[in-house]
């Protein structure tokens, strides 16, 4: 329990499936009190001895299932099961008794789906019981809390009520909880991309300016290729007294190492995988140093620009810092119209794209600047106001601002 | 650390700190209209009930009074958020008025199925999803539940007390309780994290714009290409002006933003005074001095072929590092590459010495590849690694 409690503590730097897998968890407990609890009650009242021994051996059943898949990781099914476990004992108290805690069990399993906070899940399964409960509650008046009824102050209709409105409270609930974190979600996704772009174009401009100002890129510079040498070694020592069991191997690889992984800068890798009598070991640092060449825009450029991306000076912005799109900008239309001029101008005038050589030295044309304001993606930026002033007005934009 | 880079540092965590946060305010503020609305529904309900089921007429208007009340308090936080501050206070008042709405509805109907309506509150409250208003919530239910059942049984028409039925309700609002709380606090927690996430993601995003500006010619963004900016704008903003035949408004607002952004006193002489609404509005477009419309320029200039995935992601697998090699011999070679890089200066930049390096992977834990013994590897070494390095860069360098 305690290593659960830690892990809710920490959840938010757990993946879903380690949640799930916590929840899960969580749920199996609570069954296994909830059982242990209520299912001796039927040897007590008065049931078939079939009953008697059914009901507790599909618990066990269902129980076990649900433990066997969350022992072999599958979680998803074994949450599944935990809530088919809730749903056959609730179906069973409500159908076999009158009994006062059928119909609170209701709202108990409800509660497990709600749990595992999956809108399908609750959807089909808490739908499935909310409307299973109400239809026996009209079919079978006698039935869930009848023993209780003072007749007039409370229907059936009011019992019916207060479960429905709770299934669609909870419903509410999922919905707006789902629609702002989709919302969320790709705000990142979209963002994530942007910075990617703009970092390729980083890359490719840092290459451009290389070429163009005759050095030599980091890969084929030897001080470089020695600057590594020399630090990988200071690497090699730390691990020698360390592990000084599997440093000797390493000191005699480590120098052929970083110029293997220097001359894979030149080499076309795929075709290198490819070949059948490439021996095994090249084949192994080829594919290991793949992610890390430095003429690749891949994890360890990625790594190389993040860092330096935290170099630059912090905008000194504070209010509305981080708002993109013009409705949270601004709110003065002429404000609006200065921004979108100055927009355009920067678009018309610097180089954003590649050229069809690869190289960032593409600058926007108005028709290719048209089409951007007109498709779908532009709007995380402009409204369909910004949009359609532009439209009415483009000879001026064009005139003055290219 | 250099003074410079602590500002720097400061500036980022706290403008990414206070975006998490107002993401959390403005999510609050919508739940609050949402809650309003249920309310106004369950008002019209419960009074239809209460006149139905021919209860007192004291005890339909204290119900329903207190409804509106809550109805009330939930609109006006939403509609006035700033006269109040914190919008929390609202959740806190509406989860305590519906759970003696609740203790009300009980005790009128003297009805054990009447328990349930103690869920349905809590419910309610849960469409908040705001963390300390969940606990409040679940402590609230305990303590209201636990008390009705052990020490009112009358309300429930004799069928509690401490009676096994009794206990086996009071197991359900245990778990009840306890797994709702627990299901909300794992996911306000990873929705913090998300919106932490959002914030450091945009933060991110603005840093890449200017590492990019950054590499533009000389002359393309400094003071003179504002300036020409202005004055490009300003000859459009004319010609717009004439042509749709308005008077010319926005030469004020660019006088200003010359003044500003310029410091060119002359520039705003003889122009209407800025109100104090507007302020905010002109560092959005101030070109020198805060460059944000850059950022928007260059994010447009990416837009058009990005389209959002439609699947939820998972927030480690989406955002986190690549993390260097497993393979522990290509893990030293990635390792000495990542650093070297850093510190050799580029065309972009004129690289960073191994103290730098270390300021900014220790100050952020989400920036750092490196494993921890690679970290204290490049702490223990920093200057024999700088002196590696420089050697090399020197020339002077022997393998």
């Amino acid at each position: 329990m305690r290593d659960i409690y830690q892990k809710i503590r920490a959840s938010e730097f757990l993946t879903s499936a380690e949640v799930l897998q916590l929840k899960v968890s969580l749920v199996m407990f609570f069954l296994l009190l909830f059982g242990v609890l209520t299912l001796p009650v039927t040897f007590i009242e008065e049931f078939t001895l079939t009953v008697a021994i059914v009901v507790p051996l599909t618990f066990l059943f269902l129980y076990m299932i649900t433990f066997l898949f969350l022992v072999y990781g599958k979680a998803r099914l074994a949450m599944h099961f935990s809530i088919y476990t809730f749903i056959a004992l609730t179906v069973y108290y409500m159908g076999g008794w009158g009994h006062f805690y059928s119909y609170f069990l209701i709202f108990v399993t409800l509660t497990i789906i709600i749990f595992y906070q999956d809108i399908t899940t609750y959807i089909i399964y808490g739908g499935g019981l909310t409307a299973f409960a109400i239809i026996f509650m009209q079919a079978n008046p006698d039935a869930v809390l009848a023993q209780y009824m003072n007749g007039e102050a409370l229907s059936i209709l009011i019992r019916q009520a207060v479960l429905l409105a709770f299934f669609i409270v909870f419903l509410l609930y999922f919905f707006l909880s789902d629609s702002y974190l989709e919302t969320v979600n790709n705000e990142i996704v979209r963002n994530h991309a942007t910075i990617s772009r703009t970092r390729g174009l980083i890359l490719q401009r840092n290459e451009d300016l290389t070429y163009r100002k005759e050095i030599a890129p980091l890969y084929e510079d030897d001080s470089f290729e020695n600057a590594v040498k020399r630090i990988a070694g200071i690497a090699v020592e730390r691990r020698q007294g360390e592990h000084p069991e599997r440093s000797k191997e390493t000191e005699v690889n480590i120098e052929e190492l970083v110029e293997y992984y220097f001359f894979l800068h030149h080499q076309n890798l795929e075709s290198i995988k490819e070949k059948q009598s490439a021996p095994e070991l090249a084949l192994r640092y080829a594919r290991a140093f793949e992610p890390y060449l430095l003429n690749r825009a891949e994890d360890m450029n990625e790594l190389i620009y993040k860092v330096l991306s935290r170099c630059v000076p912090a905008s000194p912005l504070i209010y509305r810092r981080y708002a993109t799109h013009f409705n949270s900008m601004f709110k003065t239309r002429s404000y609006r119209i200065i921004a979108l001029a100055i927009l355009y101008r920067f678009l018309a005038n610097e180089a954003t794209k590649r050229d069809r050589w690869g190289k960032v030295d593409h600058i926007l044309e108005h028709t290719e600047i048209k089409k951007l304001f007109k498709s779908p993606q532009i709007r995380t930026i402009l409204d369909f106001e910004d949009v359609t002033f532009f439209l009415n007005h483009e000879h001026l934009f064009r005139a003055y601002l290219s | 650390m250099s003074e410079a880079f602590l500002w720097n540092h400061q500036t980022r965590m706290d403008a990414i700190e206070r975006e998490a946060r107002m993401q959390g305010t403005r999510v609050l503020r919508g739940r609050l209209l949402v809650v309003a609305v249920l309310l106004t529904v369950f008002t019209f309900m419960v009074s239809v009930t209460f006149l139905l089921s021919g209860v007192p007429l004291e005890a339909w208007v204290a119900n329903t009074g207190l409804l509106l009340l809550l109805v009330l308090v939930n609109f006006l936080f939403y509609f006035r958020p700033h006269y109040f501050g914190d919008l929390k206070l609202a959740t806190y008042i509406t989860t305590l008025g519906l759970y003696l709405l609740a203790i009300g509805m009980v005790s009128v109907f003297e009805n054990p199925g009447m328990f349930a309506v103690l869920f349905l509150v809590y419910a309610v409250i849960s469409i908040y999803q705001e963390l300390r208003t969940s606990v409040l919530n679940g402590a609230t239910l305990f303590v209201v539940g636990t008390v009705l059942l052990f020490y009112f049984p009358e309300v429930f028409g004799g069928a509690a007390g401490w009676s096994p039925d009794t206990l086996y309700l009071f197991a359900f609002l245990v778990i009840f309780v306890f797994l709702l709380t627990a299901a909300f606090l794992i996911l306000l927690k990873r929705r913090r994290r998300v919106f932490f996430t959002s914030a450091a993601v945009k933060e991110e995003q603005f840093n890449t714009f200017e590492l990019f500006l950054s590499m533009l010619p000389p002359g393309r963004i400094d003071k003179e290409a504002a300036k020409k900016y202005y004055e490009d704008v300003e000859r459009f903003a004319k010609a717009f002006s004439s042509e749709v035949d308005v008077p010319d408004v926005f030469s004020d607002k660019l006088q200003w933003l010359r003044r500003l952004d310029l410091k060119d006193t002359e520039a705003a002489k003889g122009t209407s005074t800025l109100s104090h609404d507007e302020v905010p509005e002109l560092h959005q477009l101030l070109l020198k001095r805060i460059r944000k419309m850059y950022y928007v320029a260059l994010k447009a200039s990416q837009q058009e072929t990005i389209r959002p995935k439609s699947r939820r992601f998972d927030l480690q697998d989406e955002t986190s590092l690549p993390a260097l090699a497993s393979d522990e011999e290509v893990s030293l070679v990635t390792f000495a590459v990542f650093v070297t890089a850093l510190s050799f200066p580029k065309p972009v930049h004129k690289g960073l010495t191994v103290e730098q390096i270390l300021n900014i992977l220790t100050s952020d834990p989400f920036l750092n590849p490196l494993p921890e013994e690679m970290l204290e590897l490049l702490k223990q070494n920093k200057q024999r690694i700088q002196s590696i390095i420089d050697d090399e860069l020197r020339g002077e360098g022997s393998t």
